[in-house]
């Protein structure tokens, strides 16, 4: 059975994530040791709260470099929301903060202190059969700040009324979703399965 | 393109769920996982728990109740408000489960907290919730702890517009009855520049249809209404969707 690994580093609802991998048939453990991660077949990056906090909760545990080297390994990742964010090479979120450096962009503030709450649907950019079938879904954002890099690394957009920005991202065997797949219903814990099916098969 | 919320609040009193009139009379309805369960199962865009004795009774987040909704588990987002009174509460309630918590008595007492509660959580995870009378064309905020009103200062919740991401306004009169929710309460917050949720006496279809179709509101949230039958949701939902605005397809389980 496939082992997922939740990097619980003290911010973000490690819980409910915990409890969706079990729902979908997956085995699922939150931890922030390195070596009970090292042993899942795929490592979870949760994340509800600021990047700098994050980044410094990361650093202080040195998660932050376990997860870098992790990467370089290509053990696949996936980030979720702030997780995804902090994937990227930095945040202007309170000031300028840099990231992970493991999917080159960097996330700005949306227009006019916006904030996108709720539910969107995605536009998939990319000819990958694991997210094509979710073309036109709808799931849960909360965010007031989005990715910006190249579109390569994009593997759908979401629009919010002149912007489109990304609502997920990857590059090599990591993954990051903008949108909250485990509190998306039907359609997020689908995506997810298929997601970590995927990267699985591909590493 | 963004869609409209129908959210759904669970109003919390001693650890059971019940039904609210006007914060002044309550009616058990169960446990809170069961009814927060039902909600998710009908498909509800987000659910709204608010434990309303938290705060008087010093007892801080009811991290139990969020626990046990996050061991269902459920697949929808979960916005937590009722006693949480520093950043560690805010911290353990996301960590337990909420993507989003709500604050109340901390905005009226403490307000600084919210500063550094929003450093860390972000202010997209952060509402501030107004229980609301509108007396003479004025609006207070309604203490319902020391059961006391204070016109409402907009400038100050202005202040907190980078620190927060929504406001939930309830109309306190026509809190838990199928009254009409007074639109001129969001008129009387038209100079914030924040999206509000609207609670109390949303009432159904046309009511509820014309709330949306207001610029500023991005949800309505259901409370008591919800629990009369099976598929009420849905109906909500279907009636709503005669709006201008486009909802989400909500689907339903029939089983869990």
């Amino acid at each position: 059975m496939i082992k997922i690994g939740i990097i619980d580093y003290g911010i973000g609802n490690v819980n409910s994530l915990n409890k969706s991998f079990k729902s979908i048939g997956l085995r699922s453990i939150k931890s922030d040791n390195t070596e009970v991660l090292e042993q899942s077949d795929v490592m979870v990056l949760p994340g509800v709260g600021s990047f700098s906090y994050a980044m410094d909760k990361l650093k202080k545990s040195k998660l932050d470099k376990f997860i870098i080297r992790q990467s370089k390994k290509n053990k696949p990742i996936i980030g979720i929301c702030l997780g995804m964010q902090l994937l990227t090479n930095s945040s202007e979120e309170n000031g300028k903060h840099n990231g992970l450096g493991i999917i080159p962009g960097k996330i700005k503030q949306l227009k006019n202190y916006d904030f996108h709450i709720g539910w969107n649907n995605i536009d998939v950019t990319q000819r990958l059969s694991f997210i094509q079938k979710f073309n036109n879904h709808e799931f849960f954002f909360n965010h007031g700040f989005a990715y910006d890099g190249n579109d390569l690394n994009i593997l759908s957009k979401t629009s919010y009324g002149s912007s489109s920005f990304a609502a997920a991202i990857m590059k090599k065997n990591t993954v990051g979703f903008q949108f909250h797949p485990e509190k998306s219903q039907k359609a997020g814990l689908q995506i997810l399965k298929s997601t970590i099916n995927y990267l699985i098969k591909n590493k | 393109m963004i869609k409209k919320r129908i959210a759904a609040s669970v109003v919390v009193k001693n650890n059971r769920a019940v039904q609210s009139f006007a914060y002044d009379k309550y009616l058990p309805l169960g446990s809170v996982e069961i009814i927060v369960q039902n909600l998710d199962r009908w498909g509800v865009d987000d659910i709204v728990i608010l434990n309303i004795d938290r705060t008087s009774n010093k007892l801080g987040p009811n991290l139990d109740a969020i626990k046990k909704i996050s061991s269902i588990p459920i697949s929808t987002p979960l916005t937590y408000g009722g006693g949480i009174s520093c950043l560690k509460d805010a911290l353990d309630v996301i960590s337990n489960g909420a993507e989003r918590i709500v604050i109340d008595s901390l905005f009226i007492n403490k307000p600084n907290e919210i500063k550094k509660i929003s450093e860390v959580i972000g202010s997209q995870a952060i509402i501030i919730s107004i229980p609301v009378k509108v007396i003479d064309g004025n609006a207070f905020h309604f203490d319902y702890i020391k059961n006391k009103l204070t016109k409402i200062n907009i400038n100050k919740i202005k202040k907190y517009e980078h620190l927060v991401s929504e406001l939930l306004i309830i109309d306190v009169d026509s809190e838990g009855y199928s009254g009409e929710y007074n639109k001129n309460i969001i008129e009387l917050f038209s100079d914030i520049n924040l999206g509000l949720i609207c609670y109390g006496g949303v009432g159904l279809f046309e009511k509820g249809t014309n709330l949306l179709d207001i610029p500023s509101v991005n949800a309505v949230a259901y409370g008591n209404v919800l629990n009369y039958g099976e598929l009420f949701f849905q109906k909500v939902k279907k009636s709503l969707s005669k709006s201008k605005q486009k909802l989400r397809r909500s689907i339903f389980r029939e089983s869990i």
